[in-house]
């Protein structure tokens, strides 16, 4: 006999989890528990989180960082002027999750709690160098995003703990970011591989604090340092983004399953890294050629 | 049939009848009308893609309080036949029964219960205790073939019940095999010989909504079904049959439904919802859940088409051979029919001297194939276009000019029309319209082709991408000559509106509104004027149902037939009312118009039949059989970007030119044809079932087997190009399935004239193009 | 375990007990006989059930009803009347962009949704907000032809009414 319980505050979550944790399933948005009936049907207990207010908003703490609340939706952060200010490449993997009906209801705490590795804010928060904030009764934790994420569905969270926010430091400066992703259609499509880069630009060409990070190509999301190695500190230009797709393309462990195969995946995260970089190649270029003309008139 | 100088409301936009309820969300299907505490019925489906039912214990079930009826094949009679919604006798084979002793699927019928509640019901399914005999399975029709393959159908009651090769033994479903002139003299003869296997995909139809059906035990002892049909008159004939009952027990209505392209073209849980119904005694839904539908409705037949052509340097062409290898799966549901249409819906579009054709439909344990739009013409069209390309490019031709040249013209005719008919021989005919030449040139005109085609700038690489063009010609037919019927039955009312009831189904494709429209340009009347029943098999006549793109062409000519009849009555009436002659009165504006302008309207002509003198109920009534099927022709273009690194194709336009004779509604005729397309293009690009090697299906769900949304739609132009077919009604021939055989090869094409690599596997995946370019 | 549960449905406040697992789409279908939104795949992959939820469009399969309690919900039934059309339905008929109507309640929904907080959308932010509405029948062009001239019609009278 299945139960509801809709709960007013973190605490009393943190009570019930403690006690029934491993019998109860949290609800926020519902997209993908609603889907899984097996787990719906093991659950006694259901605890509606989605209107506890310690759970929403979005803002920046006293210490500097970027807080979104887990049960903040995928959309919200996507239209979010202070999250498109400071972490712009989470509101664009947000942009990109599913349907705007399922970004209306998908929670960033959702997305990070069922660790699929296909789940696309998950690169983005992997570059952003996130910390996903953990409470239990008694306790309180913050885990570096990298650290999260054991397996696929498997994280770090024991069973009486509930995700309150994802941290994000704030950064200073320039800063560029894209977030690309291979489905089998444009809209609506879970990833068959995601890349999602991340680095400050300077007034000289060169890029620092480079971040790249993949989707569904290996258990978890996963940094690609080789990658970030290739374009630190350089200017960027064709031979090193090619290097550090090549770099992507080695870091993938992909697998054959239902959405596509190994091999292309590995070619698609260099194919993606590529997509993205080559704009921004074009780009920088432009922005410094008035400078190089003006230059020469002097 | 002569061409009229201009129409009235035939050829005009006339908005969808049913439309302004559907827009309101209006109770109008299936699942709207369950009424209060009616019963749940749930299938039971094999986890097996070949086993025999050892014991089958259903007590535990039965005992459930809540449950009111439990299903199976130790109870319900054994009655051969098929779930193909066809023409009696039916050509595909009867190797068919409610529930069997034997599983040949993943997800074939086991058992079937009704419960008060889903959740009932679901725990009645888990309390059958099934116990079965695994046998080995068998999904690859050429292993299926071969000697020593497991028999799939081993019972030996499975029959064919009209006169065609059917071998069970061999898994074989269907043989077909015909030949026109001495194709291997005029093969050995050829300057140019190109062959090709092009393989399609177990794909479906996935109408958005699913195979559903309220059966209700009615006080008279009959059964009501309302059902989600293209068919349905062989619903009831096909239901009294599975329950051994006369039709008259059995009443089918069809209400709105949610799309259908085929899929509902089968009597497919009509039967379980009726017996549910008949043994609880009390109403019962049953309705498939999207996995049911993906695993255990019917599917596009997957294919293996051999093409060869052979043609001289100048550009003659020499012969055909065409041989399909088709799968069907685990029952023959239009098995030899699908095959047949692969030759006969593709064969005669080219003069070709010599012809071989054969077709095998084999059994497989997988899901089971059935009618899908387009009906085995969208799976050799892509091998024949594919190859004619090939062909235009080793004469060093415009693929178009070869088309124009070789395309069948008016006044002609193909000896395959008279050699291949739905299992029998087919009806010799001429072609009576085509507007394929117009289709060509303004396909061509709209896509750009002069700049594009063969142009270095405009192929210039950037980047990693490419740009390629392509295209292909098409044709279908219009009902089955000498085969289907359409009855309609129209009457006048007092105020001078009209009941139009057919036997026709509108499928959301908007019938019942072209059919109105045909009827209001005989009558003179609006179309508001002409109130629509259709489908309802106690009060209209028969129709065979919407399927083999007859609807417009064969139930259209019923109407008009039917409203021609009630117009001569009406000008009989209105003449004595004008004192003029019967012959002379025009019917037009509602009224009936004698020479020199006096008028009567029609509400004053119905009330003196009804009420005033020598009372009659002016009525008209006709059935129509077409001693032809005449093609609808069609040319499609496609311009893509090949992306050489992550292997994505995307359209970026594509043009369809389509000659579906006069369009009764253009709007609606626009809608039918972009609506195929984009299913054709959906299809090309990225729909394909995946089975695990036991069989079972990996992608059930919209999660994971993707069609086309609206970021996909490419920039999409329609042309229709009018002709006028003499034996249609107001010269409409038809529209439904034409365009969806034409975006496999027009992409193809196209893709090969970007990257070089021709693909002949579909669908066209980034990993399939990928791959095909690495190995170059 | 029964729910109970207040909920403003078309603007009239329903108190219900509902399922632990019963989905707003149940709860709407099944209790309140509003069958506008339709079950097409109950995993919130074709749309066919889309609802306002708050004002924003939710696939109704994927909502509890018990999570609903205390919010508003606004279904197709809510939008138009027999011949007082809201302009987006009447868009939908004048282009022709209803052919079996399963998806149509859906479409609308959702097409609503955009509108409320886009009135003058592109054709590129039409097609991504209404890409979770899967429609077999058409090719879309209609579908999308029609959420346009409702922008503009939508558009023409608020700024009618304005003065």
């Amino acid at each position: 006999m299945l139960n509801f319980l809709r709960l007013s505050s973190l605490a009393d979550v943190s009570e019930m989890l403690w006690a029934d944790g491993p019998v109860s399933a949290l609800i926020a948005g519902g997209t993908d528990l609603l889907v899984r009936p097996e787990r719906l049907a093991s659950a006694r207990i259901l605890i509606d989180i989605s209107n506890l207010t310690e759970l929403g908003g979005i803002g920046v703490t006293p210490d500097g960082d970027l807080r979104i609340g887990a049960a903040v939706t995928h959309q919200e952060i996507a239209d979010d002027d202070t999250v498109r200010r400071h972490a712009h490449l989470l509101a664009q993997a947000c942009a990109q999750v599913g349907s705007v009906q399922i970004r209306n209801r998908g929670t960033l705490g959702g997305n990070l709690a069922n660790a699929s590795p296909a789940g696309d804010s998950i690169p983005a928060l992997l570059c952003l160098e996130a910390r996903v904030a953990l409470v239990a009764r008694e306790r309180g934790r913050a885990v570096p995003i990298n650290e999260f994420f054991v397996g696929p569905a498997k994280t770090v969270m024991q069973v009486d703990e509930l995700i309150e926010s994802v941290r994000i430091p704030l950064r200073r400066g320039r800063w560029v970011s894209f977030f690309e992703k291979a489905g089998q259609r444009k809209g609506m499509c879970c990833s068959k591989a995601s890349v999602a880069f991340l680095a400050q630009r300077h007034g000289d060409r060169r890029l620092t604090g480079v971040r790249v990070a993949l989707g569904a190509v290996a258990p978890t999301a996963i940094r690609v340092p080789a990658a970030e190695a290739a374009l630190e500190g350089q200017v960027l230009t064709l031979e090193r983004a090619r290097a550090a797709a090549e770099a992507c393309r080695e870091a993938a462990r992909a697998i054959d399953d239902i959405r596509s195969t190994r091999d292309y995946r590995r070619e698609a995260v260099s194919a993606l890294l590529l997509q993205g970089l080559l704009p921004l190649y074009d780009r920088m270029r432009a922005l410094a050629r008035p400078r190089r003309r003006s230059r020469r008139r002097r | 049939m002569t061409k009229p100088k201009s129409f009235r409301v035939v050829g005009k936009p006339v908005a969808k009848k049913d439309a302004p309820a559907l827009a309101l969300g209006a109770p109008l299907f299936c699942a709207d009308r369950v009424p209060p505490r009616c019963l749940v019925g749930r299938i039971l489906g094999s986890p097996h893609a070949h086993a025999r039912i050892r014991a089958i214990d259903i007590s535990a079930a039965e005992k459930l309080p809540g449950v009111h009826a439990v299903l199976c094949h130790t109870n319900v009679p054994r009655v051969m036949r098929t779930t193909a919604g066809q023409g009696a006798p039916e050509p595909s084979p009867y190797d068919f029964t409610t529930f069997d002793a034997k599983v040949r699927f993943v997800g074939d019928r086991v058992a079937a219960v009704a419960a008060e509640t889903a959740a009932i019901a679901e725990e009645a399914l888990r309390a059958i205790r099934v116990e079965y005999e695994v046998l080995e399975p068998v999904l690859d029709p050429r292993q299926a073939m071969k000697s020593g393959a497991p028999v799939i159908h081993d019972e030996p009651d499975a029959h064919a019940v009209i006169p065609v090769p059917y071998e069970p033994q061999r898994n074989l479903a269907s043989h077909v095999d015909t030949m026109v002139g001495e194709p291997d003299r005029a093969f050995r003869e050829a300057d140019i010989v190109l062959e090709g296997e092009f393989v399609t995909p177990y794909a479906q139809h996935t109408p958005i909504e699913t195979h559903c059906c309220l059966a209700e035990p009615l006080l008279d002892g009959r059964l009501r079904l309302t059902t989600s049909t293209q068919v349905p008159f062989h619903a009831r004939r096909i239901v009294a049959q599975a329950l051994e009952l006369p039709v008259s027990r059995i009443h089918v209505v069809k209400p709105r439904i949610g799309g259908g392209f085929g899929a509902k073209q089968e009597v497919l849980i009509e039967d379980v919802a009726a017996l549910l119904a008949q043994r609880s005694g009390r109403p019962v839904y049953l309705e498939l859940s999207r996995r049911e539908e993906f695993v255990s409705s019917r599917t596009r037949h997957s294919m293996v088409v051999g093409l060869k052509i052979g043609a001289q340097k100048n550009g003659e062409l020499a012969a055909v051979d065409l041989r399909v290898l088709s799968n069907t799966g685990a029952y023959g549901s239009h098995a030899l029919t699908v095959s047949c249409n692969c030759g006969s819906k593709v064969l005669p579009l080219y003069r070709w001297p010599h012809i071989r054709f054969t077709a095998d439909a084999v059994y497989t344990n997988l899901p089971v194939a059935g009618a899908y739009r387009g009906y085995g013409a969208t799976q050799a069209a892509f091998a024949m276009e594919s190859l004619m390309d090939e062909l235009a490019r080793r004469l060093g031709c415009d693929p178009i000019e070869l088309r124009l040249r070789h395309a069948i013209r008016k006044g002609e005719t193909s000896p395959i029309f008279r050699a291949l008919g739905e299992g029998s021989e087919g009806v010799e005919q001429s072609i009576g319209s085509t507007g394929l030449e117009r289709c060509l040139k303004l396909g061509a005109r709209a896509i750009g082709w002069k700049k594009k085609w063969g142009n270095a700038r405009w192929h210039a690489p950037q980047g990693a991408l490419r740009r390629g063009i392509g295209m292909c010609a098409l044709m279908q037919g219009s009902s089955i000559p000498q085969v289907d019927m359409g009855g309609a039955f129209l009457k006048l009312n007092e105020d001078g509106s009209f009941n139009l009831l057919v036997g026709a189904t509108d499928l959301g494709t908007g019938s019942d509104t072209v059919l109105a429209q045909v009827a209001a340009e005989v009558l003179g009347v609006n179309v508001e004027q002409i109130v629509v029943t259709s489908s309802d098999t106690d009060l209209t006549p028969f129709d065979v149902g919407a399927y083999a793109s007859s609807t417009t062409y064969l139930s259209g000519m019923a109407v008009r037939k039917a409203a021609e009849n009630a117009a001569a009555q009406i000008r009989k009436v209105a003449a004595r009312l004008l004192s003029a002659k019967a012959s002379e009165i025009r019917l037009e504006n509602g009224s009936a118009v004698a020479p020199g302008g006096k008028s009567v309207t029609l509400a004053r002509v119905a009330c003196h039949s009804l009420y005033e003198h020598d009372q009659h109920q002016i009525a008209g009534f006709a059935s129509h059989i077409s001693e032809k099927s005449p093609p609808p022709f069609s040319a499609h273009f496609a311009e893509v970007v090949v992306d050489t690194e992550t292997g994505l194709v995307k359209v970026e336009k594509y043009v369809a030119a389509v000659d579906c004779g006069t369009a009764i509604n253009p709007q609606l005729a626009e809608g039918q044809t972009e609506g195929a397309v984009l299913n054709g293009i959906s299809y090309a690009l990225c729909e394909e079932y995946l089975f695990t090697e036991q069989g079972r299906m990996r992608n059930d769900s919209f999660r994971e087997y993707k069609i086309f949304c609206t970021r996909d739609v490419p920039q999409l132009t329609t042309i229709l190009v009018p002709t006028y077919e003499p034996t249609g009604p107001f010269g409409a021939k038809s529209v439904s399935e034409i365009g969806i055989n034409g975006p496999m090869p027009a992409i193809s094409n196209a893709i090969f004239d970007a990257v070089g690599v021709r693909l002949r596997q579909a669908p066209f995946t980034p990993e399939r193009v990928l791959e095909a370019l690495r190995r170059g | 375990m029964a729910i109970p549960i207040r909920v403003k449905v078309n603007g009239q406040v329903e108190a219900l007990e509902v399922a632990p697992d019963e989905s707003l789409l149940s709860m709407l279908r099944e209790r309140l006989d509003l069958t506008g939104a339709k079950e097409g795949c109950n995993e919130g992959e074709c749309g066919a059930c889309v609802v306002l939820l708050d004002g924003k469009a939710v696939n109704a399969c994927l909502v509890l009803a018990a999570e609903a309690d205390g919010h508003e919900v606004t279904t197709i039934e809510g939008l138009g009347r027999p011949g007082a059309l809201h302009p987006l339905q009447k868009a939908f008929l004048a282009h022709q962009a209803v052919q079996c109507g399963f998806c149509t309640p859906g479409m609308i929904m959702t097409a609503l949704s955009l509108l409320l907080e886009n009135p003058a959308p592109t054709e590129e932010e039409v097609r991504t907000a209404i890409s979770g509405n899967l429609c077999r029948c058409t090719g879309y062009r209609q579908i999308l032809d029609a959420v346009q001239a409702a922008a503009q019609e939508m558009r023409a009278g608020a700024q009618g009414r304005r003065p």
